[in-house]
């Protein structure tokens, strides 16, 4: 099955960037909950919200999203392609597109923060690496670093690493977002840089759903389309 | 009956095992071939790997050839010398360190050194969740961790093997000139050496550095991917490893040597 999905493209294909029916999964070692009966769809710009329950926040939404979980029940597509019909280089591809904040351990040990963030868009993209350093660079600063870390992950100090994750999952010119808890551990302030960021990205036409425990967040000026609370496998949308 | 079906049992997983490693040898070396997946940052995996694997290993593969010359020298010239035929020093020289030491001792090395910190890098990364990230981030772990690191482990043995070869022949040839074997003029000694070479030999050469040097990338890349996320499996993973490289390899170089001189 070859996918109509030009990934050189700026903007996503017309239409929901993701759209979720009904899907479900079981729960397995790597996740807190599974998930049953999870429904939405997001368009260019759109931002979901997902409060996840305290003491519970290994979600799969992530990782279903992303085509690296599979759903035992529903349907998930996301730019309008479901994950098991695309190829191993078109899933590559389309995964490039989406830009990710991890929960847990997001690096890889042997290459400095600097090549970890361009690492995707030099892996994938056509840009010269000192137009993608550049771009790096100015959102670091946005970010709030003074300039992009280019030591080991493991010799960096966590305000610094988190900010640079938030560099590399809005590098490029992403379709859609996945932020898990962008301000785990961080001091209160983090929201005052990673908002703007946030709005801007929405304004260029990225979806962005983001998953946070903290009430910071989930009352701060996110200006969400869609909120949901997850009630152990549901998400319950929220007014 | 039991017995037999343990025994059974055993044959079939062995087979499999082999199965898989060498169809994602095949795989790596093929993948290899498409220029499209040279990008930038699998080059740069590949030159740490070559610079690791191969580069870094060059002065221990040096000092062990120089010895090794020098023992293969004495051996040679007690026997040549009492059999009366001290000419066939030079050839003598490429049988043993040429067709056999060489690629063998160079695949030694490549394993102990790098082959174990290969396959443990590669399951640390699993632990860390580090293979999950790169997925993630649509870049394919097969093609970024595996495909340059079987290419960089074959040129390195290759590369290794060669220098080992020039070491060890120039270090036969100053030993025995110390040893007061007949080793003739310089070129001579060269000319003896290297005019015993057959094309059946670089094919020999090749083949015993290549393919088992990929064979050892791929072996240590799956043993290090297949571990399923707990750090007590990373020891036990480079165990499996060089193990199963080293088993490769003597079986390799056994079939190397039946097809070429039987």
């Amino acid at each position: 099955m070859t996918m109509n999905l030009d990934t050189n493209q700026p903007l996503p294909p017309e239409g929901p960037v993701v759209d979720v029916r009904d899907a479900g999964m079981e729960l397995s070692p790597a996740y807190d909950v599974g998930m049953e009966g999870v429904s939405f769809t997001l368009q260019r710009g759109e931002l979901a919200l997902v409060r996840l329950e305290h003491g519970m926040p290994e979600h799969p939404l992530a990782d279903v999203l992303s085509g690296l979980a599979g759903i035992t029940s529903g349907d998930v597509r996301v730019f309008g392609q479901e994950w098991p019909r695309l190829g191993p280089d078109e899933q590559a591809r389309a995964r490039w597109r989406i830009g990710r904040v991890f929960a847990g351990h997001g690096w890889m040990s042997n290459l400095d923060v600097d090549e970890n963030v361009t690492l995707a868009e030099r892996y994938h993209g056509r840009r010269r690496v000192s137009d993608i350093l550049e771009e790096a660079h100015e959102l670091a600063r946005r970010a709030g670093l003074t300039d992009l870390p280019d030591t080991r992950p493991a010799m960096t100090d966590w305000n610094r690493l988190r900010r640079a994750e938030w560099v590399r999952a809005m590098l490029g010119t992403p379709w859609l977002c996945l932020f898990e808890r962008p301000g785990r551990d961080l001091t209160e302030s983090w929201l005052d840089e990673f908002l703007p960021m946030v709005d801007a990205l929405r304004a260029r036409g990225t979806a962005v759903v983001w998953l946070c425990v903290d009430d910071g967040e989930w009352q701060a000026g996110v200006n969400p389309s869609l909120k949901f609370t997850a009630k152990g496998n549901k998400l319950v949308r929220v007014a | 009956m039991q017995l037999l079906r343990i025994l059974g049992g055993g044959v079939i997983t062995s087979w499999q095992g082999f199965r898989y490693i060498l169809s994602a040898a095949v795989s790596a070396v093929w993948v290899a071939l498409f220029p499209s997946h040279w990008r930038g940052p699998v080059r740069n995996v590949l030159a740490r790997q070559i610079l690791f694997t191969g580069y870094q290993a060059t002065r221990f593969v040096a000092t062990l050839a120089l010895l090794v010359g020098l023992s293969v020298v004495v051996q040679a010239q007690l026997w040549t010398t009492a059999l009366g035929q001290a000419s066939l020093l030079g050839p003598i020289l490429v049988m043993v360190i040429f067709r056999e030491l060489g690629p063998l001792l160079a695949n030694f090395i490549v394993i102990a050194r790098s082959g174990t910190a290969m396959a443990s890098e590669l399951a640390s990364m699993r632990v860390t969740g580090e293979t999950h990230v790169l997925d993630a981030q649509g870049v394919d772990p097969f093609i970024y961790l595996v495909m340059p690191r079987v290419v960089g482990a074959a040129v390195s043995v290759f590369c290794l093997t060669v220098i080992f070869i020039m070491a060890a022949v120039f270090s036969g040839f100053l030993s025995g000139i110390l040893l007061g074997a007949n080793t003739g003029d310089p070129w001579l000694f060269l000319h003896s050496v290297f005019g015993a070479l057959t094309p059946a030999d670089i094919f020999n050469l090749v083949a015993k550095t290549l393919i088992p040097g990929a064979l050892m990338g791929t072996i240590c890349c799956v043993e290090g991917l297949k571990i399923r996320g707990m750090s007590t499996e990373v020891p036990q993973a480079a165990s499996r490893a060089v193990v199963k490289s080293i088993m490769a390899l003597f079986i390799t170089s056994a079939l190397v040597s039946i097809l070429m001189y039987v």
